[in-house]
């Protein structure tokens, strides 16, 4: 288990540094005069040369890589080029936002997948066809459509919920609650679609091992089979399916933050790339690539616990 | 779309006199709503975008000034007309040969942090604008400023200027704490003379709460304990947000207001900003055939501005082919709306007299503009004009004031006819990037510069005149800009801006 913990955790620390290397250099061939952004449109040639010269974008871009990594190490991710504010200050303002959702997406997910999967992987029949048709609903609306209802009704017509806005956890616990109840809702129901039809299909294939009928025979309680041995057996995928679902919210939250106009790390991530911010763009990407590494390894360590198999690959 | 950042945001923090009306006056006529007299705890606005950042060097136009007037007061405030008041400088006047203005300061004012506001911190202001940042063109014409007492404040003028008492209520003349200048948090921990502070719960880019300055020089003004300003960027939130009673006022899209007035909301326009397309290559640098005014008054001709506006913003606004609006949005000369009518048959006469019947024109767009671009390139090449349109993508703005394109689309804010002629028409103007210099019309400028009122209206008029028949632009229409209140607050819109001040809101009684 060690070994196989040493080996991700150095895939992931590869995968760090290639992101940070790719991202900068895409960064650095889109971005515009970010001097000129900065200065203003009556501003002249050489105030803005003056400023790029400030900010260190006339330097090659290896030195600017440079320069950053070195004070990413010393975890000084700079300064914002535009609002001035601290890149940690800023994310860490609004991460707690991005976590709050991914993370509670994540749970409810992961809740309402494990009760349809084996409802509808061991009732089949009506529960079965309910949770297809939920599926294809699920699939076919897309995120937003859903949100812009779940509004209507329960922010607007039943004022439940803030239609728009976010209340931190620390300010009120109920107000955080109410205030990312919908977009969870939102966020959850396109994403269990996946997770809940591959758990039941597991669910399906696994009870038709022969190993669960030596388990019967042995007369052990279909409760106990189901949930202590199938459902263990089972999950492997699902959980898989869940990781990846997590590390999809990251960037996929975009949409319904915008909606719901919390500020997250989507809206800061989209304003900062189209201005060319790039110690903010490069302070998320570092962030986000850390949070997918952690992902990553957390399933792969999950799958691993529920099949030994899966350490040996 | 891209739209004008030109033009120092007006500002001011505490309006004395016209707030004081504003509030009291009840109807405040074509641009406002009926006013209160109360206050209240906490005013909610809904705006599009966030400017960049807090810091006077780069405040720019539009919706972006309410962001700032709140911590930065102005040296005199562009009242309701958009005439200069008294603000924190009490009085001002000019030298016989209008060159020096000396200008008396309020005294026993703070900045928030406690330094003292004085002559030197105004002088430290201004000669920051005058070296660096969006207001250097603003200030241009001042040669040399001079503190000589705590009070006064001398400005020496390189040559008469119309435009420097109002350019002192603009974003050139945000007042801030000169200790904070070199500060690193000072854009994100602003430090002024205004009526709030920037609260510690503000999150950068989405939502800035600013809580009432007690201190403040002028308390009477201040109509509410805190202000919040929440950045919607989605139209579905801001409707959302509307329908819900989360904000009190939203600057609002023009399809929105049906459903904003359904909500019991009273919706304000005005016409400010005027889009259409920038012929900047007026001497043929880029591309010799613009040289030729006659191609000029083609691209006039070959665009259908009614069916460009319906199509672009639903019709909310008013075609035109004049840059030049009468100060409160309306034509200053309506017969030249319709000089350069659609008439495809005339603009492809003029481009056959001009030998350019198969004309080809280079156009810089965004994302963003695709649509209302694409429907431009159709109607140019319905009259044979070849327009090949580049995505130049964050590039935009720099290529075009970088003189790369013969001519671009724009939308620009059309308030004050003296920034209009810095800026667009002089030769060293922003948006006259291949400074094309017309010695008439520089004549013109100059009979303006010098005269008074009555002249300058009558020479702005020859102005326009002479613009719109020289095709130095093809303006398409006026756009309206709307604000929408709840039926709880007023507010008083300043004739011919885009934005109001914070002040210019207040709770009904």
């Amino acid at each position: 288990m060690l070994s196989y913990r040493l080996r991700r955790t150095l895939s992931g620390l590869r995968q760090l540094a290639a992101a940070t290397v790719v991202s900068f250099l895409l960064l650095y061939a889109a971005s515009g005069d970010v001097a000129r952004n900065l200065m203003g449109e009556s501003a002249t040639r050489e105030q803005v040369d003056q400023k790029a010269a400030q900010l260190g974008v006339d330097q090659p871009v290896w030195t600017q890589f440079a320069d950053w990594l070195g004070g990413a190490f010393q975890g000084d991710l700079g300064r914002s080029w535009f609002t001035g504010q601290e890149v940690t200050e800023a994310i860490g303002i609004r991460f707690p936002v991005t976590l709050s959702l991914i993370v509670g997406t994540t749970v409810l997910t992961a809740l309402l997948s494990a009760v349809l999967g084996v409802w509808a992987g061991t009732r089949r029949g009506g529960a079965d066809r309910f949770v297809q048709v939920l599926s294809v609903l699920g699939v076919a609306l897309p995120g937003f459509v859903v949100a812009l209802v779940l509004v209507t009704q329960f922010a607007i017509r039943l004022e439940w919920f803030p239609a728009t806005g976010y209340t931190p956890v620390e300010v009120s616990f109920t107000g955080w609650l109410k205030s990312i109840t919908l977009p969870v809702v939102a966020l959850t129901f396109g994403g269990m679609v996946f997770v809940t039809q591959q758990l039941r299909g597991a669910v399906i294939d696994t009870l038709r091992q022969d190993w669960v009928r030596t388990l019967r025979t042995r007369g052990l309680s279909s409760r106990r089979i189901l949930f202590v041995h199938v459902l263990r057996s089972a999950a492997g995928p699902a959980v898989s399916v869940l990781g990846l679902h997590f590390i999809g919210l990251v960037g996929g939250a975009v949409i319904i933050e915008q909606v719901f106009t919390l500020p997250g790390l989507g809206q800061y991530t989209i304003g900062a790339t189209a201005s060319g911010d790039l110690p903010v763009v490069m302070g998320i990407v570092l962030l986000t690539a850390v949070v997918v590494f952690a992902a990553n390894l957390a399933t792969d360590l999950a799958v691993g616990w529920l099949n030994p198999k899966a350490r040996r690959s | 779309m891209m739209r004008s950042t030109h033009r120092p945001a007006a500002a001011a923090g505490a309006a004395a006199l016209a707030l004081s009306l504003a509030a009291c006056g009840g109807g405040t006529g074509d641009g406002g709503t009926s006013g209160g007299g109360g206050t209240a705890p906490r005013l909610t606005l809904g705006l599009n975008a966030a400017p960049k950042s807090l810091l006077p060097t780069v405040a720019v136009t539009g919706g972006s000034t309410l962001f700032y007037t709140p911590v930065y007061d102005t040296l005199v405030l562009l009242g309701p007309d958009g005439s200069p008041q008294p603000m924190l400088a009490t009085e001002w006047k000019y030298d016989e040969a209008q060159t020096v203005l000396t200008l008396k300061l309020r005294t026993g004012v703070k900045f928030t942090n406690g330094e003292a506001f004085d002559a030197a911190a105004a002088k430290a202001n201004l000669d920051r604008s005058l070296k660096a940042g969006a207001n250097t063109q603003a200030l241009a014409a001042l040669a040399e400023v001079a503190a000589p007492d705590p009070a006064t404040l001398v400005l020496t003028l390189k040559q008469k200027d119309p435009g420097v008492v109002s350019a002192l209520g603009t974003s050139a003349a945000y007042m801030q704490a000169p200790g904070t200048f070199d500060k690193p948090d000072a854009a994100t921990k602003p430090v002024g003379t205004g009526p709030y502070t920037l609260a510690d719960t503000t999150i950068i880019g989405s939502e800035y709460v600013y809580k009432k300055n007690p201190s403040y020089w002028n308390a009477s003004a201040i109509k509410y304990d805190e202000v919040a300003l929440k950045v919607l960027g989605d139209q579905n939130a801001m409707l959302n947000a509307v329908k819900s009673g989360q904000v009190n006022a939203i600057q609002m899209a023009p399809g929105q207001k049906d459903q904003v007035t359904a909500a019991g909301w009273q919706a304000v326009a005005q016409e400010i900003d005027f889009a259409g397309l920038f012929l900047f290559d007026r001497t043929g640098k880029v591309n010799p055939a613009m040289a030729d005014k006659r191609v000029r008054q083609a691209i006039n001709l070959a665009v259908n501005r009614e069916a460009l506006l319906k199509a672009v913003v639903g019709g909310l606004g008013t075609p035109t082919a004049q840059i030049f609006n009468d100060g409160a949005g309306k034509s200053l000369d309506p017969a030249l709306d319709t000089q350069w009518a659609y008439n495809p048959e005339r603009a492809k006469a003029l481009l056959a007299e001009a030998g350019q019947s198969n004309l080809k024109l280079v156009l810089p767009t965004t994302p963003l503009a695709k649509t209302l671009m694409d429907a431009v390139k159709q109607q140019l090449g319905a009259v044979g004009i070849n327009a090949e349109l580049q995505d130049a993508g964050p590039n935009f703005v720099t290529d075009i004031l970088g003189g790369k394109y013969a001519a671009s689309y724009f939308q620009f804010q059309a308030t004050d006819p003296w920034y209009m002629m810095q800026f667009l028409l002089m030769p060293q103007g922003a948006y006259n990037p291949l400074h094309a210099d017309d010695p008439q019309l520089a004549a013109l400028i100059d009979r303006y510069r010098a005269g008074d009122a009555a002249a300058q209206q009558a020479v702005l008029k020859e102005i326009n005149a002479y613009v719109t028949d020289q095709a130095w632009f093809a303006p398409w229409y006026r756009v309206q800009t709307v604000w929408a209140v709840d039926p709880k607050t007023s507010v008083q819109l300043l004739k011919g801006w885009a934005s109001p001040y914070v002040l210019s809101f207040a709770p009904k009684s």
